[in-house]
């Protein structure tokens, strides 16, 4: 059941197993409020992967960048070489 | 043994699509086209990185500079396809970068299965325990993150909290965060589910500790 309650407070369950939970979840108040607190989680884990408006946007330095590009280099220099 | 993951072919989600095929352009092109992806998804990629390090910035910054490195290679391959999901795509390599790290400092043992690593929290054998610094109250997400749900998200064991961070957080569907993990889709639906109940749990009992509830 608990697998159940799970996929269905993150929308990826279907078919008779949703027709069960839902059956189920509107006789036992302990599955109903467990399904509540999961649908809250997932909401409230949804948020923390998007950037909010206002929030410092995370960047990498100049450095960084600096490095990457060096890699990209050796990348294109071993392709050039066919190895 | 070859810890080395595969990098992950491409991913099927409508966001995030490349307009440039990856296979005939030439290489300034591709390189022009790559960087534009690089630079529009870093914020991104630095904040799920954050996550899998527990807020250790530097850490972070090494595994998004290492997958946008190998991500070039997999692009200039033609494993990157045109109208997959770049920022779906991208955080799978970094979740091999994050992960192969893991194994080659032997933090991650294989053979452990992760039941044995979650039944009693932290119960594992002590190599597979995050270093100290790494503990939730000595890195930075206790400074910079300070909040209830981070928190709890830091208290799950690693095989745990990577599948809340994938499909929870980042948006991967099942099959992608098993395919990024190279674990079975259904290991990954009953560890969501273990992950959720746990931090639920913990959640409640943080607003308990704050009379909130």
């Amino acid at each position: 059941m608990t697998d159940m309650l799970s996929e269905a407070a993150d929308g990826t369950l279907t078919g008779w197993k949703l027709w069960f939970t839902n059956l189920h979840v509107k006789y036992c108040p302990g599955c109903a409020a467990a399904l509540t607190g999961l649908k809250d989680l997932c909401v409230r884990l949804s948020k923390l992967g998007t950037v909010q408006t206002g929030d410092h946007v995370p960047v990498l330095s100049e450095e960084r960048w600096s490095s990457i590009e060096s890699g990209w280099e050796a990348i294109e220099a071993r392709v050039s070489k066919g190895t | 043994m070859d810890l080395t993951m595969e990098l992950p072919g491409p991913a099927s989600k409508d966001n995030g699509r490349l307009s440039l095929s990856s296979v005939n352009a030439p290489i300034e092109d591709k390189r022009k086209a790559y960087a534009e992806i690089a630079k529009q998804y870093q914020a991104d990629l630095l904040l799920a990185a954050r996550r899998l390090c527990k807020g250790n910035e530097d850490r972070a910054q090494d595994h998004v500079q290492d997958s946008l490195i190998r991500g070039y290679q997999a692009f200039l391959d033609g494993r990157f396809l045109t109208g997959s999901n770049a920022r779906a795509w991208l955080i799978r390599i970094l979740t091999n970068s994050f992960i192969n790290a893991y194994r080659r400092s032997q933090r991650w043992d294989a053979a452990i299965d992760v039941d044995t690593l979650t039944s009693g929290g932290e119960a594992g054998p002590a190599s597979t325990h995050a270093p100290s610094d790494e503990i939730p109250g000595h890195s930075l997400v206790e400074q910079t993150l300070d909040d209830a749900l981070e928190k709890a998200l830091n208290s799950l064991s690693n095989g745990l909290r990577v599948c809340v961070i994938l499909v929870d957080i980042e948006g991967l569907d099942y099959a992608e965060a098993a395919a990024a993990l190279d674990i079975p889709v259904g290991t990954v639906r009953s560890r969501l589910s273990r992950a959720r109940i746990q931090l639920h749990e913990t959640l409640q009992e943080f607003a308990k500790d704050r009379r909130l509830i």
